[in-house]
């Protein structure tokens, strides 16, 4: 109900935008997608994945090539950038869900790592870092409204589907494997099957957000496999709250908006990063979030104790 | 002195109040955070310090001109992002500058979507001017240009075995192959005993130094750059490197950024160019530009500072041959007569109107050491003319 509402607002802040402003909230719902898909992984299943960025990439690759040199239309990518990102995170899942913990995150890195060293060194396929570029969507979709209403779609079913994920059988599933993976294995449920199924999932939703952000910026580059864009993705999460359902999408809207403003005004942006991160982990380990149902806290006991007094 | 300031504060008052114009706008991308913010803190100075002297000659049109700088991080997404914010909400009639190569190909497709056009002065990949495009100019020489320059005066060293250690990326890459193929043409007998390839950024180059010293070159070409390039020279040169190879050709080892950080330790006899070096040509034209600048920001110009100096010159002369900052009209000032000429500091810049690529001469020299300068200057200087570096093109117009 909620999630309906905060959807039907987007929808009618399109017309309202300036040009500007709707590639800003476009990018924003693109990011928000991308750390959501993340968010699946390291809330519901407890996987920390630091290559999150490998599906990103090859979702954004799938367009790009296939627009760029088999000539195909924008939109006709959408379902070969879908299968591309789900199948590579289903080779990559099923070799590193085996291991656990900061080793299951290294190899993953490890996975997205060896994806960009081929972005960038493959020149006559990916046009190394060259990037493939004038990825400008052909009719309608070259515009900045239609688009943003076609990012907000994508955007709306992606979200849509992983809180209906969270409410199923297997969401609960995912967080029992989470807290206590020998128990929930011992009542039946199939660790290794649930936890991939889970990172392909979360895969397929980082690939459209690539194949979005592609379109959105008119190139892609090998950067869009580098690790410091799965670190994108972790620190929206902590940023917005990884507890909350819609936290992540808040955090990336905030870590944009944020970037693009310290950036118009200064070139210390990694300096407020970093404070950012500090602040943020030191006194806020809930996210945005979190401050925001202290917030509500506190102004719910602040009218009780008022009434009391009164 | 109170008074200047009122007085210059009625004029500009009154300057603005007749004309009743609107700045012209430049929206410059450089690199000014990480480990390339140098090379983009000294376009930045150079690009200001020209249009300092266009204002104060009364601006272009009747227009002053307005310089915003912006960081692109050297990172394609942000240089997209920035650009975009400069063009949609700063309103800029022109977007300038740009470092990084990635970037350059990034934004270019952005002239097209908004007809705001592209003056670059520091990225090199051949592959941007080739691309054809109507809005987007290069007024600093491309990589391919001083690998021809290197390969014309590498035919006449008495050098026949010959290796490479370059950056491994596309410029690393791309001079390499144009440089070889170039010098094979004019030199048939040559023969390449071996190629490094260390990653961009590296910081251990020990490996690749003995491998090159095996293999014997008497010449060695290299493109490595900015902080790489200081790094190798003092590693090299711990190895007794330069003893050994006769010649060691690098067409962006006299940069500033990487002469002054090396200071006394750059080697003596280095084969090196620059797309600019502030001791010549010695013409009162570059005289008193070295002097401005040097006034104006207590530092000596590197290329970068005098290529987006240049840069922002030859655009005000477009504009003001153009009479308008309308895109169509600035790119047919630029194409018009055989293309632009512009006598910069380092002498004359003109832009091939089919591509948009600005030739001019290149300067090379040996490295050598000087009591008047804390960091080696360029001896025996040898003069690349325009003309050796011209390469063909498959742009029309």
């Amino acid at each position: 109900m909620r999630l309906g509402l905060l959807f039907l607002g987007l929808l009618l802040l399109g017309p309202i935008l300036s040009e500007y402003g709707l590639k800003l909230v476009s990018e924003a719902l693109i990011l928000g997608l991308y750390a959501m898909a993340f968010n699946l992984l390291f809330h519901q299943a407890g996987l920390l994945s630091f290559g999150q960025a490998a599906f990103f990439g090859v979702g954004a690759y799938a367009m790009a090539l296939l627009v760029s040199r088999a000539g195909w239309p924008f939109l006709a990518t959408l379902p070969v950038a879908v299968l591309a990102s789900a199948l590579v995170a289903f080779i990559i899942g099923f070799l590193s869900i085996r291991l656990t913990r900061i080793y299951f995150t290294m190899l993953t890195l490890a996975f997205a790592q060896l994806l960009y060293a081929v972005a960038h060194k493959w020149y006559a396929f990916t046009g190394g870092d060259n990037g493939i570029t004038d990825l400008r969507p052909a009719g309608i979709l070259g515009e900045s409204l239609p688009f943003y209403y076609l990012t907000l779609l994508l955007f709306a079913l992606g979200v849509g589907f992983l809180a209906a994920l969270e409410r199923s059988p297997f969401g609960y599933a995912l967080r029992g494997l989470r807290d206590n993976r020998a128990r929930a294995e011992a009542v039946g449920v199939d660790g290794f099957r649930h936890l991939l199924l889970a990172f392909v999932l979360s895969g397929a939703l980082s690939g459209v957000a690539g194949f979005l952000q592609g379109a959105l910026q008119r190139s892609v580059f090998p950067d869009y496999l580098f690790w410091t864009r799965s670190a994108e993705a972790i620190i929206s999460t902590i940023l917005g709250g990884s507890g909350v359902f819609l936290g992540p999408a808040v955090g990336a809207a905030a870590f944009l908006f944020l970037r693009v403003l310290v950036q118009a005004n200064t070139e210390y942006w990694p300096f407020f990063l970093g404070l950012l991160l500090l602040v943020m982990v030191l006194f806020f380990p809930r996210g945005l979030a979190g401050v925001w149902e202290n917030l509500a806290g506190w102004v719910a006991r602040g009218v009780r104790r008022g009434a009391a007094g009164g | 002195m109170r008074k200047g300031w009122i007085w210059f504060l009625a004029l500009a008052l009154g300057l603005a109040w007749a004309q009743g114009q609107q700045p012209i706008k430049i929206g410059a991308l450089f690199i000014l955070s990480g480990n390339f913010a140098g090379y983009g803190k000294s376009g930045s100075q150079g690009a200001q310090l020209a249009v300092e002297e266009i204002n104060a000659r009364g601006g272009i049109l009747g227009r002053p001109l307005q310089l915003i700088v912006v960081d692109d991080q050297g990172n394609p997404e942000v240089g997209v992002r920035e650009a975009r914010r400069l063009i949609l909400q700063e309103k800029v009639n022109f977007l300038f500058g740009v470092d990084s190569s990635s970037v350059s190909l990034a934004v270019a497709p952005l002239t097209d979507e908004y007809k705001i056009p592209l003056v670059v002065t520091h990225a090199a990949t051949p592959a941007l001017t080739e691309q054809c495009r109507p809005y987007v100019f290069r007024t600093s020489n491309n990589a391919r240009m001083d690998a021809w320059a290197a390969a014309a005066l590498a035919a006449t060293l008495p050098v026949k075995r010959w290796a490479n250690i370059g950056p491994d990326y596309e410029f690393g890459r791309v001079s390499w192959q144009d440089f070889i193929t170039r010098l094979k043409q004019l030199r048939p007998d040559v023969e390449v005993v071996s190629e490094q390839w260390p990653r961009f950024g590296s910081t251990d180059y020990a490996s690749f130094i003995t491998a090159l010293m095996r293999a014997r070159p008497e010449g060695v070409f290299s493109t490595l750059w900015a902080g790489d390039m200081v790094i190798f020279a003092r590693q090299a040169k711990a190895f007794g490197f330069f003893n050994q190879v006769r010649y060691f050709v690098n067409p962006v080892g006299a940069a500033l950024e990487v002469l002054a950080p090396l200071g006394k330790e750059t080697p003596e006899g280095l084969l090196v160019s620059t797309r600019y070096w502030f001791l010549y040509p010695n013409t009162e034209r570059n005289r008193s530009f070295v002097e401005a600048y040097r006034k104006r920001y207590n530092e000596y110009p590197s290329y970068n500072a005098q290529e987006a100096y240049a840069g922002i010159h030859m655009l005000a002369l477009a504009i003001q041959k153009a009479r308008s900052t309308q895109a169509e009209a600035v790119r047919r000032a630029f194409e018009a007569d055989g293309g632009l000429v512009y006598e910069a500091p380092e002498g004359r810049k003109r832009m091939r109107p089919e591509d948009h690529q600005v030739f001019e001469g290149l300067v090379w020299g040996y490295t050598k050491h000087s009591p008047n300068y804390p960091f080696a200057i360029l001896d025996r200087m040898r003069i690349t003319p325009a003309t050796d570096t011209v390469y063909p093109t498959q742009c029309k117009r």
